[in-house]
């Protein structure tokens, strides 16, 4: 990608992800993450341009929650923006401030995810999503079982058990990162005789429904340089959107993750993603998905990533790391969920990822976000300033 | 008209559809301002937040400041006095609010934005009657039965 200026993560800051956060109300959980942000790079509020701001539409059943959140984010007399768009949200909220900084817009720009799933029911958002008057009335919410179905179909046992496996690995990730909201102590076992949802997919191989914000600021170089964290650099990041109808059973044919990879490899010299890039924090909504979209991601046809995961090569200590903060499956505050991914993979880089870090150097993360119906955003970070 | 009666109007030649969207939600208000709220219940006290930093009294109640960001900890009594400061006389009933809203009261009401005695912000609330004019003065009454809810003032009166 052509950039005017190059633009670093100056800071990142999260919140505990939990199931229920009776003692904070969404304004509160939002200035939470702001605080820690704010700590982590060690700049002022007031030196913060513009906040870029934004979660699922309707799923805490308020209407422009970025209005009265400025008594809660630090937004009073800054410019304001809302990003909304479904899963990819906080891919999107770094893409939208990665474009602010770098067209020389705004020095520094804080991007905040943020949903209180407890708070609304995710049916009424995700139903109304579709086409009125053709698929409304019809469709049902975000679980399907039919990328489980084509993976048993085309590789046989050996899915369900990589499936099961992937999933056990998130949660083996997710108890080492005390901000994690599922730190589950599961095995293989437990995952296959957990309740089926949508045959192969089971309960445990599903994401759950969490409380939680993310906030990263993002600086101009010229800014970064008078600010004391460690840096990480934008490199590149693509959307790829496909709305099309709801055709579950031909899901290669929006295979936006594989666009989206093979345009960021491309641009960017990667030829062999499992060597260059040093972790991949990857959008995985249920185990099912994650180990058909590892494949995607790294052009594996013959379903290779099946034996990877199950060799355990996709472990913190393995030779491509994926989730090493648990992944989606273990922490899924929608809004906040996708920048998490980036937040996580700028922490991994820096080397601040504390009991869940990557034990080597990593020059290059790659953090994906995924929205339906199908589409992708995929990020690449550096610890070096991108050559262009 | 909240439900459009007949649609489409020409049903010879176009097609469509009508709903309802509904928004199930449950809102937290979080440890800090429960104590508010559950002041309004139980002690029928109106409580402001006052930020360490500034000293600005909100009233709703903030836990954070909106103009330095500071944590707000410490909740005050203000009112329950105050004064109108600027208002609106409501003279439609709409169907939809009658027939789905808890606690509306008939037209014609007034609204006001009121400073209570001691808060440096304005809160909406209604206003009995329409005979309101700037700048006069207002006390609570209070709902014999409450809930922890701002509904626990049904509605301010000149005082
Ligand atoms: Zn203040």
């Amino acid at each position: 990608m052509k950039k005017t200026r190059n633009v670093a993560i100056a800071g990142v800051g999260q919140t505990k992800h939990r199931g229920h956060r009776e003692d904070v109300n969404l304004a509160e959980l939002v200035s939470e993450a702001v605080e820690e942000v704010l700590a982590d790079s060690m700049v002022d509020l007031s030196d913060i341009d513009a906040i870029v701001h934004g979660n699922m539409e309707l799923f805490e059943g308020v209407h422009q929650p970025d209005m009265w959140h400025v008594i809660a984010d630090g937004g009073y007399g800054k410019a304001g923006y809302r990003i909304t768009t479904g899963g990819t949200t906080g891919t999107t909220l770094v893409s939208a401030a990665d474009h602010l900084v770098a067209s020389g817009m705004h020095d520094l720009v804080l991007a905040i995810g943020f949903e209180k799933q407890e708070e609304g029911m995710t049916t009424t958002g995700i139903t109304n999503m579709s086409c009125p008057l053709w698929d409304r009335e019809v469709q049902t919410g975000a679980i399907t079982g039919t990328t489980g179905v084509i993976m048993m179909n085309k590789f046989g046992q050996k899915a369900e058990e990589a499936a099961a496996e992937l999933r056990v690995l998130m949660a083996t990730n997710a108890r080492k990162n005390f901000k994690a909201h599922l730190r589950l102590d599961i095995t293989r076992k437990d995952v296959l005789d957990s309740r089926v949802l949508a045959w192969p997919l089971r309960l445990l191989h599903m994401c759950p429904e969490s409380n939680g914000a993310c906030a990263m600021l993002f600086a101009s170089e010229e800014m970064a340089k008078k600010l004391p964290q460690k840096k990480v650099w934008m490199h590149d990041h693509v959307t790829i959107h496909r709305q099309e109808f709801f055709d579950f059973a031909h899901l290669e044919d929006l295979n936006t993750h594989g666009e989206a990879a093979r345009i960021i490899y491309t641009r960017n010299g990667i030829v062999n993603p499992i060597k260059q890039i040093g972790v991949f924090e990857m959008y995985d909504p249920s185990s099912w998905w994650a180990l058909d979209w590892l494949g995607k991601f790294l052009f594996m046809e013959n379903g290779e990533q099946i034996d990877m995961v199950l060799n355990g090569d996709f472990a913190i200590d393995g030779k491509f790391p994926v989730n090493p903060s648990g992944g989606v499956v273990s922490t899924n505050p929608i809004g906040a969920t996708a920048i998490i991914r980036v937040a996580e993979a700028a922490l991994q880089i820096r080397g601040d990822a504390d009991d869940h870090q990557v034990p080597r150097d990593i020059n290059l993360a790659l953090a994906s976000g995924f929205g339906g119906t199908f589409w992708t955003v995929l990020h690449l970070l550096g610890k070096d300033k991108p050559n262009h | 008209m909240f439900i459009p009666e007949k649609l489409p109007v020409d049903k010879k030649y176009c097609g469509g559809k009508r709903g309802l969207m509904s928004i199930p939600y449950r809102y937290y208000a979080g440890l800090f301002l429960s104590k508010a709220l559950i002041a309004l219940r139980d002690e029928k006290k109106i409580l402001a937040s006052r930020c360490p930093r500034c000293g600005k009294v909100f009233m709703p109640p903030r836990s954070r400041c909106e103009r330095d960001f500071a944590k707000i900890t410490e909740l005050i009594s203000v009112g329950p006095g105050g004064v109108v400061e600027e208002f609106t006389v409501v003279n439609y009933d709409e169907p939809y609010f009658m027939e789905k809203c808890e606690k509306m009261m008939k037209a014609p009401f007034t609204m006001a934005l009121i400073k209570l005695d001691g808060a440096d912000t304005k809160f909406l609330h209604r206003v009995k009657g329409t005979d309101i004019k700037h700048g006069d003065r207002v006390a609570p009454k209070w709902a014999d039965e409450r809930s922890a809810a701002i509904t626990d003032i049904e509605w301010f009166e000149k005082a």
